[in-house]
């Protein structure tokens, strides 16, 4: 290639991420619900600078100076467009009256270092992607020759970008989904002192399985394939428990109204492995037993005085949902759908073993983040009784000595009353997707009214007394 | 009937069942005052876009007044935690609300009064002259500057105050806002006479 070329590509890289910058500029001064976006935008640029930095140094007259600006093309490419996860999260395409509670909560469980971006895109999922900053790191320092990266990425908080589904933005029970989400921050943690030994484990019992086969092929096929296999059943299942131990019952609920519309017992399978639905709506179901006992057979009236639905038809609704559940869960149609295959059944075999581990783990060393609905009981039978009654479920007891609602209970609430809804219980003055409209809306301004009083209700106290 | 004041407002407040008025929510107990409650900005807005419009036709066809409208005014959102406050600019007005979401009962009937000291400043608030009984739902609330400079809002200001008074009976809200949480947009294409005043319907006469 000729110096031409090298001046040509070098130029090529000036006007990229000068482009870029233009498009951030532009970015800059769009509406947020909250400040994260902004601080994507100024890794983005810290990234950007690094790399131009970097493409100073080079010269047409090193032979190797050539393909490493390619390199650097590539990371532009690479990094430039994440500008899109800012530039959808603008307010209007997003659950704004939530966002900035999800943020807070997030930051809450995974570290005040850490913020987390909440967008939309169009794939019907959630998702997250943990880290760029150590992303972005990673990428720059291939191209630095074994020296460190520049000290102005560690400068900014580490950025999560958490995702949901444009068009289910304003269904805020589907929403509980996050609580997976956060659940994958969880796994490098537990990984680290469970995965290796486990792993080696599943091979050994893969290869055991093989060697009567005869067929090294088909062995060391299989023996590579567990690795992944065990790995993902065990992080999606880790997250599970985690979303059901941060929001409780509304995470299996918004995990059963995920999976429903899909195939219940498809195996797992290349390329992502991800476990049955079955399989992880039974290890929620275990884990949230004795919440799903109390919905089961506890008192659940919400009805006040000039309700006239009796407290029967309430608890024997919930009810029902939790026996829909155990029934789905109790079912080994997985089990049956993965007989045959025999690195899924060994690999299953040790996941499920580990999962009172996970389980045991969480409740001991996340002791604090629990959310439980047998505490909250009275407070969430009051919300529902609000939503009921289209009021936004934010607090209970008499003014002024009202207790302000958590999130966590508002959502359980909201899960609750949508199942009132849809057996036709409540709201029958309306049809009942309107009803169903409303009571979402309700419910997100309950959460932004919660969350507005937590972030400045003492503030307001404090300056009135003075 | 009268205006509920001092104990017999703080009364209703506190009450259980239909009678209760609920004000969601109130940040501190100091927005009970003795005759009225005093209500805070919420953060959306809904603003005019006279850029796409020439003119409103208020008597066009209904569903044309519908799009015209939609066509006229967008929301805007200015969350409390963006720091982001919305600016008024003289002449202008813009629909907003209250933060806090009334729910009135059915022997209840309020109606919203402006602060002085925001008025003498040039911005004058409206919302329903009467709130009826059984209404729920924040109250939309008509802004406007109407002094020379403009004017920096934060959700979250305390905009106007709620006068509540008894009526003599009940009677079920059968109203076109149902529960909202922010400011609405008219809804005059629901005007049942409007196609008369557009021509659409001839009287049998001919004429």
């Amino acid at each position: 290639m000729s110096a031409d070329v090298f001046v040509h590509l070098a130029f090529e890289l000036r006007r990229k991420v000068d482009a870029l910058r233009r498009d951030a500029g532009r970015l800059e001064v769009k509406d947020y619900p909250t400040g994260t976006p902004l601080l994507l935008i100024k890794l983005i640029g810290a990234s950007l600078d690094i790399i131009e930095a970097i493409s100073s140094k080079l010269v047409p007259t090193e032979p190797d100076h050539l393909q490493r600006l390619r390199g650097l093309h590539t990371l532009v490419n690479i990094i430039g467009a994440h500008h899109r996860y800012v530039e959808r999260s603008v307010t209007p395409n997003t659950p704004w009256s939530m966002v900035s509670c999800l943020e807070d909560f997030f930051r809450n469980v995974a570290g005040v270092s850490s913020v987390f971006l909440v967008r939309p895109m169009w794939n019907y999922n959630y998702a997250i992607i943990p880290n760029l900053n150590k992303y972005y790191e990673t990428l720059i320092s291939g191209q630095l020759d074994g020296k460190p990266v520049p000290a102005s990425l560690g400068e900014l908080p580490d950025i999560n970008i958490v995702s949901f589904p444009y068009q289910e933005r304003l269904n805020v029970v589907l929403h509980c989904c996050l609580g997976h989400e956060m659940g994958h921050t969880f796994w490098s943690e537990w990984a680290k002192d469970h995965l290796k030994a486990l792993s080696a484990t599943a091979q050994q019992r893969v290869a055991a399985h093989y060697v009567a086969t005869q067929d090294p092929a088909a062995a060391a096929q299989a023996i590579k394939l567990s690795g992944p296999i065990l790995k993902r059943g065990l992080e999606e299942t880790l997250a599970d428990l985690v979303g059901a131990h941060l929001l409780g019952p509304s995470a299996l609920f918004a995990t059963f109204e995920f999976a429903m519309t899909r195939e219940m017992d498809t195996v797992p399978s290349s390329p992502y492995f991800y476990p049955c639905w079955r399989f992880r709506i039974r290890q929620m179901a275990a884990f949230l037993e004795d919440e799903l006992d109390l919905l089961k057979n506890g008192d659940w009236n919400s009805v006040e005085g000039q309700c006239p639905k009796p407290v029967s038809e309430e608890s024997r609704c919930y009810a029902e949902w939790v026996s829909e559940i155990r029934k789905i869960a109790l079912s080994r149609e997985d089990s049956a759908a993965m007989q045959g295959q025999p690195v899924l059944e060994i690999v299953y075999e040790i996941v499920e073993r580990e999962i009172p581990r996970i389980m045991s783990w969480l409740k001991t060393s996340k002791a604090g983040l629990r959310y439980s609905l047998r505490d909250e009981k009275g407070l969430v039978l009051q919300l529902v009784s609000m939503l009921r009654n289209h009021l936004p479920p934010v607090e209970s007891g008499q003014w002024p000595d009202v207790k302000r609602a958590d999130f966590r209970s508002i959502l359980n609430a909201a899960c609750l009353s949508k199942l009132l809804r849809i057996d036709g219980l409540i709201d029958k003055d309306q049809p009942a997707i309107e009803a169903q409209g409303v009571a979402d809306l309700l419910t997100l301004k309950a959460i932004e009214s919660s969350h507005v009083q937590q972030r400045f209700g003492s503030l307001v106290q404090q300056e009135s007394q003075r | 009937m009268s205006v509920l004041v001092g104990d017999e407002l703080e009364g209703r407040l506190r009450a259980d069942g239909v009678k209760r008025l609920y004000v969601i929510p109130m940040l501190e107990p100091a927005q009970l005052r003795p005759s009225s409650i005093d209500l805070r900005l919420g953060n959306q807005f809904i603003v005019a876009r006279n850029a796409v419009m020439s003119a409103l036709d208020l008597s066009a066809k209904s569903p044309e007044v519908r799009k015209q409208i939609l066509q006229y005014q967008e929301r805007m959102v200015f969350p409390f935690l963006s720091g982001k406050p919305f600016v008024l600019h003289p002449g202008q007005l813009v629909l907003g609300s209250s933060f806090e979401y009334i729910a009135l009962p059915l022997d209840l009937e309020a109606r919203i009064d402006g602060r002085s000291s925001l008025a003498r400043l040039g911005l004058t608030v409206a919302g329903a002259l009467s709130i009826a009984p059984g209404f729920k739902g924040v109250i939309t609330l008509e802004l406007a500057n109407h002094g020379n400079t403009p004017l920096v809002l934060h959700p979250g200001l305390i905009i106007a105050q709620l006068v509540v008074s008894g009526t003599q009976g009940e009677a079920p809200y059968s109203a076109r806002y149902l529960y909202p949480i922010g400011p609405q947009f008219s809804k005059l294409a629901e005007d049942k006479h409007l196609s008369i005043w557009a021509g659409e319907v001839h009287s049998p006469s001919g004429g």
